[in-house]
Parts: C-alpha cells; structure tokens; sequence
C-alpha cells in the first residue's frame, strides 16, 4: 500500500463523486420530482397509473413528513422539487405559511374537493381522508364509557389508555384541531389527562397501539381509524378483541399535496394533482389503505364504517393547521413525548 | 512523484499539515457552525431548554453512557481474555463469531427485538408460559432495555480491541512477576489488563461515543438523548438554534470524554521496544470450564446476533413469498455498497495525515487539528446534516443534492474512528525505526510510505473495514442528505420500520447485516489464518 496509489485512489474517487453528483443535479422536462411523506407502498400505485396515462416520469423522494418540510426550507430556491405530498394537513399548512406553496387554480379542484379540505388559497389539496378513532377491547370496555376522548381522561382509564408518541404528526394536528375548538387551556387540561392515564403506554406507531389494544395490553387507544382495518386483516381472528368508536364531531385529517413555488414545471404538476383530485385518483389513493375519499360522494371501500355512521369536527383543516406550531409547543409543556 | 522534491523533511512536514489541516476545516464545518447558530440562543431560550429537555437528557445520556460502558467493558475485555489466554473446543469459530454483532445496526437490534417482544410475540407468549400471566414481562422500551440493545451491538469494539492489545503483549513482564512470586489474580489486574488499557479504554472511548451519537435505537425505543431531543427539535419545529444549543452540550460532553480517555492513556503508556517478542501460550481449558466457557460465549452470541437475525431471516422468507422483493432492492443494496466503500475510502486515506501528525508531533496545532477532526464522532447525524446543507448551500450550492454531501458527512462521522485506530497504531510502532529511516536521508514521505504504512496496515484495514460497515449502518445523515431518490438499505428499514410494515423492514435489514458480514468475514480470515500482523509491529 504505497502513498503514490493511495492519491490516485484519492483522485479516483473524487472524479467518481463528481460524476454522480453531475448525473444526479441533471433532469429532464418532463419530470415530476415528488417528495412524499406518505407510504410508498401507497402512493407508488397512484403515481405509476399516472406516467402510464401522460407519459410524465416520476422521481419519487420519500421521507418523513416534517422531515421534507425541512428540505423544502433549507434548499430553498434550488430545490428540485415540484410537488410535495404529506400524510397531514397540519403541515401543508406550514408549507403555505412558509411561502412554500403554489397557489392552484383549478376547476377540478373546487368542484371535487370540498372546502374544508383544501387550504383557503387551494395551494394545498386533501385527497384521502383519515379520522381519529378510539380502538377498544369490547370485552373490557362499554362503548357508553368511551363516546367522547375526554371520557379517556378519567381516571378509571388510568393505565388501561394507549398513545402515539406526542412527536408525531398525528397526536399534534388531533391537538391542534382541539385547540382551534376548545381553546389552549382546555387542550392542555385534556392532554395531562390522557397523559396521566396512559404513563409509559405510548407507542411509536399507531398500529403498535392498535396490537397492543387487540393483545390485552391496553383497553383503548386513540389511533387514526385505518390501522385498526390494517390490523383485523392480517389477523382476521382478532376481531373479538379489536373494535372502535368514532367520537361526534371527531377530529380529522387527510393526506394531501400542493406544488412548490419553486417548480419548474407546474403545468405537468398541476395535471398530477388534478390526477389526484379525480374520482379515480381519490379511489386510488384511498381504497387501499382504507381512507375515505374526501369527495363524499365518491363510494369508500365497502369494509368500511359507512359516511353516515359519523361526523367530522366543524373545524376546517386550514384553520387546524395555523395552531400545529401552538400544539406542538403544548405537547412540549405537558411533557408528552 | 511529486514529494521526492521536498527532501527538505521540515517542508515535508509543512505539506503533510496543510493537507491535515485542510480536512480538518472540511470535518469540522459542521461543528463550527453548531456553535455559530448558539451564539444567537439568548439566556431566555438555554432556561426553557433546560427545563424542558436538557436537564433529562442530560442525566439520560449519562446514566446511558455509565451503564453501556461498564456492560461494553464486561463483554468486551471478558471475552478478548477468555479467547487470548484459553484454549478450548471451536475457539477458532467462538473467537471470530464474537465480532458478529458488529454487522448490527442499533435500530435493527431494536426493530427485531421491539417486534419480537411485541404483544402477542414470541417472547410474551414463552414468558407467560413460563411466569404466568401475572408476572408482566419486562419493557423493551426502558433505560434497561435501551442499555442491553446499545452494549449488545458496541461489545465488539472493545472486543477487537482488547484482543488486539492482549494478544501484542509480551509474555516476559508476566514471567517476570511469576518468578518473583506474584500470584495470578495480581499479574492480570496489575500487569495484563493496564497493558492493555490503550486498547481497551480506546475500544470503550468507540462504544460510548456511537451511544452518543446513537439516533435509530434511542429514537426507536422512545429513550430521549441528546440525539433524540436533537431531532424532534429539528424535525418537528425546525428550530435549527435549539437544536444547535442542545448539539454544543454534547459536543462539550464528548470533549470531555475525548480528554478523560486520552489522560488515563497518556498515564499508562506502553510501547514495546526492547527485547524478544514471546506470544502468550494460550492455556488449555479443562471439560467443565469449557462447557461454562462455551455457554457464555453463545449467550451472548445469541441474544446479540442469532436469535434476532433468525427472526429477520424468517420475515424476510415471508416477505419473499408475499412478492415482497423487486429489482429495486437491488439498487438500493448496490446505493449502499458504493457510498459506503467511498466513504470508508476516503476517511482512511484522509486520517493518515492528521493521526500522524498527532502520534509523532504532538504540538499545540497538531492536537488542536485532531481534537477538531474527532469532535464529529459524537456529533449527531441531523445536525452534521444541517450544518452541511447550510454552508454549501451559502458557499457550494452545486454540491447540492450531489452524493459528495453524503460522504463529507460520512467523513465528518467517521473520520474520528479510523483516527482512533490509526493513532493508537501509530503509537505502537517504535519511533526509533524512523529515526533510523531519517539519519539515513529517507524524507517524511518515504518514511510513511515505506515504514509507517506496512506496518500499520492491519490497523488501517481495520479502519476501513469499521467505517464502511459504519456507513452502511448510518440512518440520520444519510436520511436527510441523500440525493434524489437515493434511497440506502438504512433508508429502507426506517421508511419501514417508520410505517410500521414491520416484515417489510426484515429484508433491507437483513441485507445490510449480510453485508456487513462481508468485510467481517475478511478480518476473521485474517484472524484465523493466524497471520496475525497486529503482534508483529513491536
């Protein structure tokens, strides 16, 4: 190993690393670059049946939600991205707020998406809609002990109670939505009170809190309401042990997108999320993981609890999207992690 | 070649520093732009944060560091005694399985074991076949649990180290003191164990600094450290200056614990320069102690590697069937072998500079450069990431998005492990064979290429060998700087493991593991063929 092959292994390299970083700057027109912060197992489907119709690639960038946000605020003006797709509405509304966000005009937007749904500039979309359940063990707990989430806040829930980690996007837009009904001071109340019933039970993914309802560890959980179909497909038998409530007027969220300011492409973008938006494109995006389509008019998968059977929190998600920043101070205080 | 010019050694020494000085501005980048950002942390903010996190992250990250080191330290110098000193039954395959765990990600260990300890998992239903229903089964997710997983998966640095230290010591101190009657128990606390404490202190020093700058494991687990709270703080409210006051605290820490390392071995220096070397007669082991021996080993083995990996192995085969795999696992396997390779490329040839400098010429300036290179080592990845993407993008913004940020970060994380051990080589080759080399004309160049290296290069093979398996294993930075749609092995199993498709995870992690055992599997060759060149650099 002599010093002389050593530098031309050195120059070797870097000639390499150039060549990669050169190859990975370059990309064509007609590309869409996605940064995603939902499954890709969920959303690769929708977006493979959409460059089969247009014939518009796809780069597909997956990561965590908030994570993308992040990139989006530190590449700036160079960010290679032209649409950015998010597993809650909390944060698109942080991307609006940032000035991150094209503002959309669309017909098919308007017509197919009700306004809730959708930022007060339509700079953002919903497209699947997912609601905030309490998973039960029937055999354990009367569905009259559990109609409301501040009934997990007595005491009698005390150890029996299931949470998501309160770093997670889901336990701060159900906060925030809280906040923009109630108040910060009844939020907070409310928090401590499940905090103090779940001590250490809190879970890191809503379908570990979802297992640990079905498996005897906990009696209920609050948990968004596709994880507990997830659950009782794989493990069908679990049924007797495995059900939830929905809450009046519960809290809600979506899955949704909008375009960067930043694109270059906005028209081809814009055609992605009007994609999206389509009858087809919200049954797609929703069937499989079990959402709703926010379009109510568009059928949700028959397994599910039917639209009538519950209602939605009056709060539109633009509005719960300008106290996530107040939620997630909040959660900080209560000590909810 | 060009540094046949720079006869002149005192020129040569002045390349040799520039060029450790110039990888030392690159590594530390992100770090002086931590302390930058705090510079703007009023004492409003250092009060709220302190109330608010630091004051149990704090106690958390020292609790974690105290038992990890003592649990590293028991595994570790326990076993590198048991397989230097005895000779037993399959000691050739116990002495190279104990390197196993090393090809296991702290987040795996953790995915496999919070999934197999899950309700209604495996264990839950031995345990309650076992204790009873009544008995709760103890939680995964404690500082216990978190201890276990991080000792489990770190024992091997000081293993290997340990090893190495135990098997270059000269048996003549030890007759010695047999002669003069010193009894067994004494010779090893007073004679073999501070031999080997370079080594051994080196080994802990590489556990409790990858427990500092652990992420996945802690984050996993819900143990909030100092990189958790780094990340949420970044993560979740993107508050790039209360992340910068959390990550100048640890960088502070492991300062500290950088210098506590350097003076216990600066007080125990030992280098072997005179006499014959005499290997130690590893002693052979009766049935019965064979047999403890032997269980010993495989607990550890066990519960460190084989029980989680068969466990991976059986999802991945159900993954298998459920057409789970697609030729893009194949490029994600093929993204991690190449930045990880250029990465542990780059950081070996890069230290040499600095930990030659610093074993050889130890002046202010040269600690000053190795201090600065070590520092990203405990550095946490989101804000190594934070810091790169930053400066590039106000100084090289076509760098952006490129993989070259990938391997500075890589650099900036693991640079300090090939150091260590480079260093610690270094340290143990005699100087006088260079001073030798030097009054007979040969200039600095020559005498690292045609002394230093030879002789050191087991220990930078080990180097290499460390870093690549630490990059394929790296999550944080590799999250948030890879480019486009690069998606790593790592990437996979947290995108995974992060959407709860818990058998989904198995095969990326199973992958990265098998890797990993590729260049493991190298060393062991090494250690089995006998040829062991770590003993010859006396």
């Amino acid at each position: 190993m002599g010093k002389g092959s050593g530098f031309i292994k050195v120059l070797e390299i870097i000639f390499i690393v150039l060549m990669v970083c050169i190859a990975a700057g370059v990309s064509e027109a007609q590309e869409l670059v996605v940064y995603s912060g939902r499954g890709e197992r969920l959303i690769k489907p929708v977006l493979d049946e959409f460059t089969k119709r247009t014939g518009i690639k796809i780069i597909l960038h997956s990561a965590g939600t908030v994570e993308l946000l992040n990139k989006l605020i530190v590449e700036g003006d160079r960010s290679p991205a032209d649409v950015y797709f998010t597993v809650d509405a909390g944060t698109l509304e942080r991307a609006r707020i940032a000035g991150l966000l094209h503002a959309i005009k669309s017909e098919v937007i308007t017509k197919n998406i009700p306004a809730k749904i959708r930022a007060s500039d339509n700079s953002w979309v919903g497209f699947s809609l997912r609601i905030r359940v309490i998973a039960y063990n029937p055999k354990r707990v009367k569905t009259d002990e559990i109609k409301t989430f501040d009934s997990l806040t007595e005491t009698k829930f005390k150890g029996r109670l299931g949470l998501r980690t309160g770093s997670n996007v889901y336990s701060q837009s159900h906060a925030a939505m809280m906040i923009a009904e109630r108040g910060e001071t009844e939020t907070e109340k409310y928090l401590k009170g499940i905090l103090a019933n779940a001590g250490d039970r809190i879970y890191p993914s809503d379908s570990r809190a979802v297992e640990a309802v079905a498996k005897g560890e906990v009696d209920v959980a609050i948990v968004n309401h596709y994880y507990i179909y997830g659950h009782l497909r794989k493990n069908p038998s679990d049924g007797a042990t495995l059900k939830f409530v929905v809450p009046q007027e519960t809290a809600y969220n979506v899955s949704g997108g909008g375009i960067l300011r930043t694109s270059k492409n906005k028209d081809a973008a814009q055609r992605l999320i009007e994609f999206m938006a389509s009858d087809e494109g919200q049954t797609m995006f929703a069937y499989e993981n079990r959402e709703y389509p926010v379009n109510p008019k568009i059928p949700a998968h028959p397994d599910m609890l039917k639209r009538d059977k519950f209602t939605l929190s009056h709060v539109p998600l633009w509005t719960m999207g300008r106290y996530m920043m107040t939620a997630i101070d909040l959660i900080d205080k209560v000590g909810y992690r | 070649m060009k540094y046949s010019r720079f006869k002149d050694q005192g020129s040569g020494f002045k390349y040799l520093a520039l060029l450790a000085i110039a990888v030392a501005v690159v590594v530390a980048t992100p770090i002086i732009f931590t302390f930058y950002n705090v510079l703007s942390v009023d004492v409003e903010l250092w009060k709220r944060l302190y109330d608010t996190r630091l004051r149990m992250i704090l106690t958390n990250t020292l609790r974690l560091l105290f038992s990890v080191g003592i649990l590293t330290a028991l595994i570790g110098v326990s076993t590198a005694w048991i397989v230097c000193r005895y000779e037993f039954k399959g000691k050739r395959i116990w002495e190279w399985a104990l390197i196993l765990p090393l090809a296991i990600p702290g987040y795996v260990l953790a995915y496999a074991y919070a999934s197999i300890m899950a309700p209604g998992g495996v264990v839950q239903i031995l345990w309650i076949k076992i204790f009873g229903a009544t008995i709760t089964m103890p939680s995964l997710y404690t500082f216990w649990g978190v201890s276990i997983v991080l000792s489990l998966v770190n024992y091997p640095y000081v293993y290997l180290l340990a090893r190495a230290s135990f098997l270059s010591q000269n048996v003549s101190y030890d007759e010695a003191a047999r002669v003069l009657g010193v009894s067994k128990r004494k010779r090893i606390w007073s004679i073999n164990i501070p031999m080997a404490y370079p080594g051994i202190f080196a080994g802990i020093a590489l556990a409790l600094m990858e427990v500092m700058a652990d992420f996945g494991t802690v984050a996993m687990l819900r143990y909030p450290t100092f990189t958790e709270a780094i990340y949420r703080q970044m993560t979740g409210r993107y508050d790039s200056a209360g992340a910068a006051a959390i990550a100048s605290v640890l960088v502070i820490l492991t300062f500290l614990l950088l210098n506590l390392e350097r003076y216990f071995r600066g007080r125990k220096k030992f280098e072997q320069t005179k006499g014959k070397f005499c290997r130690y007669i590893p002693k052979r082991l009766g049935l019965k102690s064979t047999f403890i021996t032997i269980t010993l080993i495989l607990l550890i083995l066990c519960t460190a590697f084989f029980a989680p990996v068969t466990f991976l192995v059986k999802w991945s085969i159900e993954t298998l069937f459920e057409g789970g795999l697609d030729s893009r696992f194949l490029r994600f396997t093929y993204n991690s072998l190449i930045v990880s390779a250029i990465g542990a490329t780059a950081a070996v040839v890069l230290a040499v500079p600095i930990a030659y400098l610093h074993a050889r010429k130890p002046n202010l300036l040269n600690r000053a450069i190795y201090y600065l290179s070590t520092l990203g080592y405990s550095l946490p990845g989101p804000v190594i990431a934070l810091g790169l993407l930053l400066t590039t993008s106000l100084l090289l913004p076509w760098v952006h998005g490129g993989i070259i940020l990938l391997v500075i970060a890589y650099l900036v994380r693991f640079i300090p492990v090939t150091l260590q051990s480079q260093d610690s080589s270094i340290t143990m080759v005699s100087r006088s064979l260079e001073d030798v080399a030097k009054t007979l004309g040969s200039d600095i160049w020559e005498r690292i290429r045609r002394i230093l290296l030879p002789l050191i290069k087991p220990g930078l093979l080990t180097g290499w060998v460390v870093v690549f398996v630490d990059c394929m294993k790296e999550l944080p930075a590799t999250l948030m700087l890879r480019p486009l749609a690069f998606d790593t092995l790592a990437v996979r199993v947290w995108m995974e493991v992060s959407e709860s498709l818990w058998e989904m995870a198995a095969l990326p992690a199973l992958m990265i593991i098998i890797t990993g055992l590729i260049p493991i599997a190298f060393v062991i060759n090494r250690i089995s063929s006998g040829i062991e060149n770590d003993v010859k650099i006396t």
